[in-house]
């Protein structure tokens, strides 16, 4: 099965905050489309670039398929959960999808510890 | 409950380029100088045309770095020619690079560059209303 109209929010965040977001989807919003990779990032304002150590530091890459119409608040909500609006917070950014495969998990799924 | 604003770039790009292992630092180098302000870097494997070279396919590194740099858009033609200049991308084999519209983007944007950017907007407003 396949779903139009639907947007890509990826989300680059410094190491050790994406597994709390993308907890905080599923059980506040019940998301279970995200996904996570490790990257390794570098920019202007790179904390590290200024202390000699190195200029690159370690990132998480969180990417997550919504529906148009919930891609603003979901947008929203990863932006404060991930407290992005502070200085190396991370970005966020949405693009749009033509399909995407229908994704769900099976009931009664034990919690992963 | 506050209420919380999100300052959004709305002419933003995504530009996303797959190379060789040990290639991308020279790419973002470029990218930098051409005035992309950050990188991201990953990696990944690549499977295509390595798998038809033969005894060539060792000249190609199968594992591969994904270069993403969000930049804006008057700028995104500037640091993709110099990103596909530096990775030499158009030679059989190299990589491959391409570029996304975004619909937006947010980070945190210090508070006095945020001020500045209200007033130039404000500027920009009234001087076109002015010439009407």
């Amino acid at each position: 099965m396949f779903i139009n109209n639907q947007k890509l929010i990826t989300c680059i965040l410094p190491k050790g905050i994406c597994f709390d977001v993308e907890k905080s989807l599923k059980e506040e919003k019940g998301i279970v489309t995200a996904n996570v990779k490790t990257a390794r990032g570098l920019g202007k304002l790179t904390p590290l670039a200024y202390r000699g150590v190195g200029e690159q530091t370690e990132k998480e890459i969180l990417t997550v398929t919504v529906s148009s119409e919930d891609a603003d608040e979901i947008f929203g909500f990863i932006y404060d959960e991930a407290r992005i609006n502070k200085p190396h917070g991370g970005l966020i950014y949405m693009s749009n999808i033509d399909v995407v495969s229908a994704y769900s998990l099976p009931e009664n799924l034990p919690e992963e510890e | 409950m506050s209420k919380r604003e999100i300052t959004v770039l709305t002419d933003v790009a995504l530009i996303t380029c797959i190379v060789q292992k040990g290639i991308a630092d020279t790419i973002v180098k470029a990218a930098q100088e051409a005035g992309a302000q950050g990188a991201t870097i990953h990696y990944a494997r690549g499977e295509g045309i390595r798998e038809r070279l033969g005894i060539l396919a060792l000249a190609v590194e199968v594992d591969k770095e994904v270069i993403n740099i969000v930049v804006a858009k008057d700028q995104a033609d500037r640091i993709f020619e110099r990103m596909y200049i530096a990775g030499n991308l158009d030679t059989p084999g190299m990589g491959l690079i391409y570029l996304t519209p975004l619909d937006k983007a947010a980070t945190y944007i210090p508070e006095e560059v945020a001020e500045k950017l209200e007033k130039e907007e404000a500027g920009a407003k009234s001087a076109a209303v002015s010439n009407q």
